[in-house]
């Protein structure tokens, strides 16, 4: 077995994790900026391994400089893009949630749609 | 069109260049019929181009900067490359933890940047590290949103802001000012 088979294989698997802890992250955080900082952010290293673990693996070919050139656009259209909804968000008012915010019903973060998710996990027990 | 200056033909020589290599990058294939093909098209973008290539915004001193210190940048990106796994761990530390202790706080502060340049370089740094992202950048006054109070900890103490100033002055003096921390949505 080649040495650069096994490492890419670890690399690509870490990328892998993080891409699993951006959606887990998804689900589970409060409210919309939080949820930015799972898929933004987890979801970008998790690509960039990703990518990087393939370039590893290929070793050194006009292919690797491919995924070189696709490390690069990531690293700088990926936070681009998160600032930019953010942005707007927090220009259209959009409130973050606050530990101390008064939480809603059921324990529930105030007017955001964390809750909504729970009644939808309530309604398929229900079935 | 009137006369060439000279930047503006170097800079029209620089973007053939570096689009004849992305060409034959993607190409591929070095044989006469393709890459005088990618000549041919390269050759057309730049020409139809032209004139939006006056100014070559890296060479050129456009908005009056000063020059970047690329030693430093050969030392800021692997610091930074470690910063984002470290703050990768903590995110997903805390979104793997069954209670979920996250404490969002709103961060407010002023920079004394010398340029635009600076101020771009720490709003993309902050929004690269996980757990913190740049909503607002405004004449170097930035609002920041912390997912917890490690992730905010670069900031608060001032770690990040003085190594982008370190890319531009030798010797940078405090950077961040009137620095506040949300924490409750009547603050806002």
């Amino acid at each position: 077995m080649n040495w650069n088979f096994v490492l890419g294989n670890i690399i690509v698997s870490a990328g892998a994790f993080f891409l699993l802890i951006g959606s887990i992250g998804l689900v589970r955080l409060p409210d919309f900026y939080a949820r930015a900082h799972a898929t933004g952010k987890s979801d970008t290293l998790g690509v960039m391994l990703t990518t990087f673990g393939l370039l590893v693996h290929e070793g050194i070919s006009l292919n690797s400089l491919k995924l070189l050139l696709l490390l690069y656009f990531v690293a700088l259209t990926s936070p681009t893009a998160t600032h930019a909804l953010t942005k707007a968000a927090y220009r259209a008012g959009l409130k973050p949630w606050f530990k101390k915010d008064p939480p809603g019903p059921r324990g529930c973060p105030t007017d955001i749609d964390a809750c909504a998710l729970d009644d939808l996990l309530e309604l398929k027990e229900d079935d | 069109m009137s006369k060439l200056s000279r930047a503006h033909a170097l800079n029209m020589a620089v973007l053939f260049i570096l689009l004849l290599a992305f060409w034959l990058l993607m190409s591929g294939h070095f044989d006469l019929f393709h890459v005088s093909m990618g000549i041919v098209s390269s050759a057309a973008v730049v020409l139809l181009n032209a004139r939006f290539n006056k100014y070559f915004f890296l060479l050129e001193n456009a908005y009056g900067y000063a020059p970047i210190r690329l030693g430093r940048v050969l030392l800021y990106i692997p610091w930074l490359i470690w910063q984002i796994v470290l703050a990768s761990l903590q995110v997903a530390q805390v979104v793997l933890h069954p209670r979920m202790p996250i404490d969002p706080s709103i961060v407010k502060f002023k920079t004394r940047y010398p340029n635009d340049l600076a101020r771009v370089f720490l709003a993309n740094s902050i929004t690269l590290t996980p757990g913190t992202i740049t909503l607002e950048l405004n004449d170097g006054e930035y609002i920041v949103h912390a997912l917890m109070d490690v992730s905010a900890s670069g900031i608060v103490e001032e770690n990040m802001p003085r190594k982008v100033a370190a890319l531009f002055e030798k010797t940078p003096g405090p950077v961040v000012s009137d620095l506040r921390v949300i924490r409750s949505a009547g603050e806002l």
